[in-house]
């Protein structure tokens, strides 16, 4: 017998952004709900270590976007101020042991190469627009878009060998995953819920546009303050056993029975939930057929940002090696300087299971490589391999390979009886980002007030989204 | 701020860069639409026809119902038809605002960009 059982209206699995927003809207709206977090900390996929000094290091999610229009109205409910991510002077350009300096999202140092990535994004984002992020699996040719890789694509429709592989490393730098793991029908809806190639490649206006001060992890710790003991930390979910009339959670010393359940978690954590009945075969086959990205978050700090006096921006892209992209990361004050620099897909995969000695000189060979001698001698070095993580399994989210969208996407988001469906791999706007966590867990939430007849005029507004905002660039 | 004649001569100059691509040609093939440049300090207008992905004529004045209006400054306009400036970020940040259909403005963010790398 379980020692600590408990009853309330929802029980959600799962303390990060789409947990976390889930329990916020069924609070409002005068329901109760507790929170399940294996962790002994909220935020999942966001995390925000605080260093003697106060340096925060967000070894996790980190950035916003000025149309992720949800987390940006979510973090100033909560108080929590953002910055803008340091992108004054020139971005470095590194092909082979040839550095170039460039201005803006595409490096210009060969106009041939640049011209090709611009002609396929485009030929993409134009693509996007036939599909539809609520049903992607009803784009015309749909079967077809998801029964070919994004590296398929890339081979047949980019012309120049060098595009082809600056192709490569964009999907890479996106998903943290190789072209040949995500089907083109993916790589399109994800364009589509993003806003297009220019919003999630970009700093200003785009997906890395702001920080938050203190980092991203401080809203979900303002959420987590609110909701107060209805969040429960360290509490590992193994089990749920669901029915019409109600749903029971439990793991190792805890036990709660709700009306409602939210499964906030990434898909290959719903395949570890021993369920009871089984859950149907389409659940299933999404738990085990959408794995995860693989990443490794490095930071690298110095005590003071030195790149910016030779008129650099901290931001790379290069075509070889461990590191490929970097940003600089340092404080809004400047007062220390902070590399971040991330080992993605395939060179996380090759890099994981060796030492961090190993992964840290090689690091910092590849930066003092982009940076000069001085990158040589760092005050710190913290990394974060998310493939190590045992409850988000990789990062940033999962990957939809070929044949997922077309024969399981309807079931994504459909409840079953008493169990609903959140996290950002069920998002249609941002999904993979912070936002689309938000999104689902606003969704999933009223998903419930509405089983539950919970009168509308008690339901908390919607966040704003980007369907009101006006279609300007 | 830019003169009218100023930014004339540097959409004369774009005009013909933009014909000249034969990138840029191909991938605006088939696209036909009647763009409006208004700056944003100055009653100063064009009108710019792009007809199968060639631009055909620019005209001074607001003239005929656009597909697309763009809205900057008239010393943006004038950097960014002579090249000088990379929209990108002044797109991304709304400074250069674009008022269109989301093809449509995938397509002049992508002939910006285009341009840009010359």
């Amino acid at each position: 017998m379980a020692r600590d059982s408990g009853n309330t209206d929802v029980v959600i699995v799962g303390a990060g952004y789409a947990g976390l927003t889930a329990a916020e809207v069924l609070i409002e709206a005068g329901l109760e709900a507790t929170v399940l977090e294996a962790r002994d900390r909220v935020g999942g996929r966001v995390h925000t270590e605080t260093l003697a000094g106060g340096l925060a290091i967000d070894h996790g999610g980190q950035w916003a976007g000025r149309t992720q229009y949800r987390l940006t109205a979510l973090a100033q409910r909560h108080g929590v101020a953002t910055f803008p991510t340091y992108d004054e002077g020139d971005n470095l350009s590194v092909r082979g042991d040839a550095i170039a300096r460039y201005k803006g999202p595409i490096p210009n140092d060969k106009p041939e190469v640049g011209a090709d990535e611009i002609a396929a994004l485009l030929e993409l984002d134009l693509m996007a627009m036939q599909v539809s992020t609520e049903a992607p699996w009803e784009a015309p040719d749909a079967e077809e878009m998801d029964s070919i890789t994004a590296h398929s694509w890339i081979r047949d429709n980019v012309e120049n060998e060098e595009a082809r592989h600056g192709m490569r490393l964009l999907v890479e730098a996106v998903f943290s995953a190789e072209p040949r793991d995500l089907s083109l029908l993916h790589l399109l809806f994800y364009l589509r819920s993003g806003g297009g190639s220019t919003k999630l490649l970009t700093v200003a206006g785009g997906a890395q546009e702001s920080r938050f001060t203190g980092g991203a992890q401080q809203v979900a710790n303002r959420i987590a303050e609110r909701l107060g003991q209805n969040v429960r930390l360290s509490c590992p979910v193994e089990r749920v056993s669901y029915s019409t009339d109600g749903v029971t959670v439990s793991g190792a010393g805890f036990e709660v029975h709700g009306r409602r359940a939210v499964i906030a978690v990434p898909p290959p954590l719903g395949a570890r939930i021993d369920w009871s009945p089984r859950l149907p075969l389409d659940h299933q086959q999404i738990f085990q057929r959408v794995p995860m990205g693989c990443v490794i978050k490095v930071h690298v700090v110095y005590d003071r940002p030195f790149w910016r006096d030779a008129g650099l921006s901290g931001q790379v892209v290069a075509d070889s090696g461990i590191i490929k992209v970097v940003f600089d990361n340092s404080p809004a004050d400047a007062s220390r300087g902070v590399l971040l620099a991330f080992i993605e897909g395939d060179d996380a995969r090759a890099w994981a299971d060796r030492s961090q000695a190993d992964r840290r000189k090689e690091t910092l060979r590849a930066l003092v490589k982009f940076f000069g001698p001085a990158a040589a001698n760092p005050d710190a070095y913290y990394e974060k391999s998310w493939a190590a993580e045992p409850y988000s399994l990789g990062c940033y989210a999962g990957v939809f390979p070929p044949g997922v969208w077309t024969t399981f996407g309807k079931a994504l988001r459909v409840p079953v009886e008493t169990v609903h469906w959140a996290g950002t791999e069920t998002a249609t706007e941002w999904m993979g980002y912070i936002d689309g966590a938000v999104q689902s867990g606003e969704r999933a939430a009223r998903e419930v007030l509405q089983a539950l007849d919970v009168p509308r005029d008690r339901w908390p507004a919607l966040l704003p989204s980007g369907e009101a905002q006006p279609v300007t660039s | 701020m830019a003169t009218e004649t100023e930014i004339a001569e540097a959409l004369e100059d774009y005009r013909r860069r933009c014909n000249e691509n034969e990138k840029l040609r191909k991938m605006l093939k088939g696209w036909t639409r009647l763009i409006h440049f208004t700056c944003t300090d100055a009653p100063v207008a064009f009108t710019v026809n792009i007809e199968a992905g060639e631009i055909t004529s620019v005209s001074p004045g607001a003239s005929g119902t656009p597909d697309l209006v763009i809205a900057a400054t008239s010393e943006d306009f004038a950097d960014m038809f002579w090249g000088d400036l990379n929209p990108a970020a002044k797109y991304a940040s709304g400074e250069i605002a674009v008022r269109g259909t989301a093809e449509d403005v995938f397509r002049v963010d992508a002939m910006a960009a285009l341009i840009w790398l010359d």
